[in-house]
């Protein structure tokens, strides 16, 4: 199995001459996750392997379904302390005595970070330099003649405590993990020669060492870094970074015509017959490892998210600076075009139905968008002179459930951003609200807030209140989008995309406080009646004075 | 939000009410010879030396303008010598002071009045120690309640406008800063023993160079929360070192029939005291209002609330011959608005500097000096060259629809920039 920045291989062979063995291991690609398993069963019954294959299959399961939210480091411990739970508790069950008992190794890659570890002998090495690195740790006891006597195993007991370990990898590394059978007959060196021939080659080198009659089960799985992690190379890049950029400078063939933005950095740039945007890193990320993270970072997610609702974007091979080239859009902003238009009903679902298309692109990636506004939003007419939509600004993606991120402008923030929640897709659907209110109503839904304001939010007046020509179910599906409550609001961008494709199927939104008339009529017209007899008196009394 | 409660069991409660007591001590003195302009002046004409407008206003700012610039000394001094040494030596310095001007008495010349002024510069600059050594006990999020609690002395110009007329009516004017001496030296012993610097377990300094003051200087963000702080500050400190001369000079006949109905008082300069005292009140007392304000709506739209208002407010006073009343309600509310944009601009500070906020609190601070020198001596000028005060009036009004304009204009771009590059809170 093979990728393009990782290839890896895995083969096992039982001892003497059984057709299995007590190991077993797997590799799979999950997401942007490499995970790699191998597991040695314990004792001579089938319960051993009956473990080891049961522990592989439970990890790379769960790792499919693994929370977002949750770290790799916490994913890897908290599936193993599942799994040994799971085999003690049958065991005792069962046999009364812990049975199902098997060694543990297992690495995730992801991008360059290695996280990995193990239960027992089975080890995990890294070849780096043409040398080998023993990343885990035996458990298994000093004393000669007891070596095979492990002190941990899945399995063997209640509580179990993994030897954990992280490393970052780089170009050419090798990562092999391997059963006790592969290391007790190959020397270190020997492994060191041959890693790069793959796992079977190790195998079956080991196997014609012991003349085919291997005395125990022997596994080895042998994963290949075949490119270091393109945001790590773009990274490491000497670039310069100019502190003035002037009209009619010449970078790199692209002639500066003038500034798009502000601050300077995003320039319309012109080459041979065309013209394209150029956006530079701003001259801070010289000394700010922090701000420089972040340019490259953005450089990185605009090349490779590919959709026809973003620009096209390049990092030039030859670049002598740090910047990346964008897709000229011709028009002109959403922002800008509210200025003197409102949009159209149907226009304004081509936007919801555009946004939440994006939004969902970018959540196969883990991503967020993080800055959804109508300044981000630009406006194309096709054909037929319906608009078309086009989502720029790739600054302030970031990963879903991240806290950290400063994305963002604090009239489209969800309420709960304030006090420091996550960014998840329901506080990007609340974005998305807003940005359709706004478009249809050129109000914004809390009023316009400021940057380190503690807004209090009111319930918004329905956006019909302000555009008589928006129908109720679209109203509807607006006020749940922007909902101040997150309980009331949708948690998934399925979830609205389904009613916004199905308008029959939207039910009416309602506030959780209503006002009492909406919410109990009957009191309402009680406390009037009284308050109106009351004047009622008051005025008797005033005319008979 | 933490509260007073939160405080307890942490920090250390005597350097916390010292930073207090030492700081309210200083604002008291820095702004002493205010209240006692009038009376000083009269001193000095007996003497021959008949004060223009000019060099009373002069006199007035000059404490204000050297507290200014030693504020940033002295963030230095805390820096090298630690916070209670840097206070023991400035206190010194202001007693000195203090005591030359007490037995000099009537026979003190303007000259030497100016370098005691000078010296009272150095109370006024307590800002920079008294609330980093306060601040270094405590942890970040008690920050708020510890600052507000030190920062409280701002009440300490109130006291002088209250009291200072009076002492200097029964005792002659000069008593006043022997009064101030007498305080002064007791609250020496008392910080000298109770005030504690900080162990390094508790506060890790973080030494500012003035490598980090230039790079914050290039930053135009600096300069416009200068000018806004030279605004909000200078006006409050500016318009509370000049109440008196001012109301003195303009309504000195309602002030008097008015002490002598309500308080069976004759010397008018007392009332005149007891005035100013309530207006400055008012800019003192409602900063942490203008501080939540900004939290609750956002500091620019604040800002240009209280900016506006005070724009208005001091064109009404420059342009309309308000009666008495309707003046000192007008001059309580631009005092009042004042003290509110104190409160917004320093509640925006922290969050747009984050971690340069040490170094911003001086620059800011001292711009607000320098704003306030400047608001002293333009209005002394109007009234030395027009002989009113509607010219110094209007270009104080003009600079703040300058400041108007300028959030207006950099709105936007803080709107845009802000949350990402700022590295702090949204």
């Amino acid at each position: 199995m093979a990728s393009e920045t990782i290839k890896y291989t895995g083969f096992s062979l039982a001892k003497g001459k059984e057709l299995t063995g007590d190991d077993f291991y797997d590799v799979k690609t999950i997401g942007e996750l490499t995970v790699a398993i191998v597991c040695d069963g314990v004792g001579s019954a089938t319960e051993g392997a009956q473990a080891a294959k049961r522990t592989t299959q439970h990890l790379i399961n769960n790792f499919k379904i693994r929370p977002k939210s949750w770290s790799i480091e916490k994913a890897i411990k908290s599936f193993i302390a599942s799994i040994n739970s799971i085999l003690y508790q049958e065991s005792q069950l069962n046999y009364e005595s812990s049975e199902l008992v098997t060694t543990l190794t297992i690495v995730v890659i992801q991008g360059n970070k290695l996280f990995g570890a193990n239960v027992g002998d089975s080890r995990v090495y890294l070849h780096r330099d043409g040398k080998l690195n023993q990343l885990s740790y035996d458990h298994a006891m000093d004393e000669e003649g007891y070596e095979n006597v492990l002190t941990q195993a899945i399995g063997i007991d209640k509580e179990v405590e993994p030897y954990y370990f992280e490393n970052l990898v780089e170009k050419d590394d090798k990562i092999l993990l391997c059963s006790d059978g592969l290391y007790n007959v190959l020397d270190p060196d020997i492994l060191q020669e041959r890693i790069s021939y793959g796992a079977s080659a190790l195998v079956k080198k080991a196997s014609k060492i012991e003349n085919d009659d291997l005395l125990d089960d022997t596994t080895a799985v042998v994963i290949e870094i075949l490119k270091a992690d393109e945001y790590l190379t773009l990274r490491r890049q000497k670039l310069e970074i100019p502190q003035t950029l002037k009209k009619g400078q010449e970078i790199d063939g692209y002639t500066l015509i003038k500034p798009l933005i502000q601050n300077e950095r995003t320039w319309l740039v012109h080459k041979k017959t065309k013209d394209y945007v150029i956006k530079f890193a701003s001259f801070e990320a010289i000394e700010d490892e922090a701000m420089l993270d972040l340019f490259v970072k953005e450089a990185w997610n605009a090349k490779r998210l590919k959709a026809n609702f973003f620009p096209k974007a390049v990092i030039p091979k030859t670049r002598t600076m740090r910047y990346y080239v964008m897709q000229l859009f011709h028009g002109e902003d959403l922002d800008h075009y509210l200025g003197h238009k409102q949009i159209t009903i149907d226009d304004s679902i081509e936007l919801a139905s555009t946004l939440l298309k994006m939004s969902q692109f970018l959540v196969k990636y883990d991503l967020v968008h993080g800055d959804i506004k109508p300044q981000n939003i630009m406006i194309a007419k096709d054909d037929d002179e319906n608009l078309e939509f086009k989502i720029i600004d790739f600054g302030s993606i970031t990963e879903i459930f991240s806290t950290d991120s400063q994305a963002g402008t604090p009239s489209f923030l969800a309420p709960e951003r304030f006090i420091g929640e996550s960014i998840s897709e329901t506080t990007e659907i609340f974005s998305i609200g807003v940005t359709l209110y706004l478009s249809l109503t050129g109000k914004y839904p809390y009023g316009e807030i400021e940057p380190f304001q503690n807004p209090t939010f009111k319930e918004a007046k329905a956006p019909s209140f302000y555009n008589k020509n928006i129908p109720n179910w679209l109203d509807s599906i607006i006020l749940r989008a922007i909902a101040i409550d997150e309980e009331q609001r949708y948690s998934h961008y399925s979830e609205i995309y389904y009613e916004l494709t199905h308008p029959e199927k939207v039910k009416p939104y309602f506030i959780k406080n209503a006002p009492l008339i909406e919410k109990s009529p009957h009191i309402f017209y009680k406390r009037a009646f009284t308050l109106m007899t009351l004047v009622n008196f008051a005025l008797i009394y005033l005319l008979l004075k | 939000m933490a509260g007073f409660k939160d405080l307890k069991g942490q920090g250390d409660a005597p350097t916390l009410f010292m930073a207090f007591l030492y700081f309210d001590m200083s604002f008291m003195v820095w702004t002493m010879l205010g209240p006692l302009a009038s009376e000083i002046a009269e001193a000095l004409a007996l003497h021959g030396h008949i004060l223009t407008e000019g060099e009373i206003a002069t006199l007035v700012s000059l404490p204000i303008l050297s507290g200014a610039i030693l504020r940033i000394v002295l963030g230095f001094g805390v820096d090298k010598l630690g916070a209670k040494m840097t206070a023991l030596i400035s206190q010194m310095v202001v007693i000195l002071s203090l005591i030359t001007a007490y037995l000099m008495g009537e026979s003190i010349t303007y000259e030497v009045l100016l370098i005691v002024a000078l010296g009272l510069g150095f109370a006024g600059a307590a800002f920079a120690v008294a609330l980093p050594q306060a601040g270094q006990w405590y942890p970040p999020k008690l920050q708020g309640v510890v600052l507000g609690i030190a920062g409280a002395g701002n009440i300490g110009v109130v006291i002088d406008f209250i009291f200072a007329p009076k002492i200097a009516e029964i005792w002659g004017w000069y008593s006043v800063f022997g009064v101030g001496a007498a305080m002064a030296i007791i609250v020496f012993i008392a910080y000298a023993f109770l005030a504690k610097d900080a162990p390094s377990s508790v506060y890790k300094a973080n030494p500012k160079k003035l490598k980090d003051y230039g790079k914050l200087l290039k930053d135009k963000d600096t300069w416009w929360f200068s000018l806004f702080y030279a605004i909000s500050f200078g006006g409050f400190v500016g318009f509370a070192g000049y109440m008196k001369v001012y109301l003195m000079n303009t309504y000195q006949a309602d002030m008097s029939a008015f002490g002598i109905d309500i308080f069976n008082e004759e010397n008018v300069k007392v009332i005149a005291g007891y005035f100013g005292a309530l207006c400055i009140f008012a800019g003192a007392i409602l900063r942490p209002i203008g501080g939540n304000t900004a939290d609750k709506v956002g500091g620019v739209k604040s800002l240009y609330f209280f900016y506006g208002a005070v724009a208005f407010l001091v064109t009404l006073t420059a342009l309309v011959d308000l009666p008495f009343y309707a003046a000192i309600l007008v001059l309580f509310l631009i005092m009042a608005n004042l003290g509110m944009a104190n409160g917004a601009v320093f509640q925006l500070v922290p969050q747009r500097f984050g971690k340069d906020i040490g170094i911003m609190t001086g620059l800011v601070g001292c711009a607000g000096g320098l704003g306030g020198t400047a608001l002293i001596k333009t209005l002394g000028w109007s009234k030395g060259t027009f002989g009113g005060y509607t010219e110094g009036f209007l270009i104080f009004a003009a600079v703040v629809l300058v400041a108007i304009a300028g959030i207006s204009f950099v709105k936007t771009r803080w709107r845009t920039t802000w949350g990402v590059q700022a590295g702090g809170r949204i």
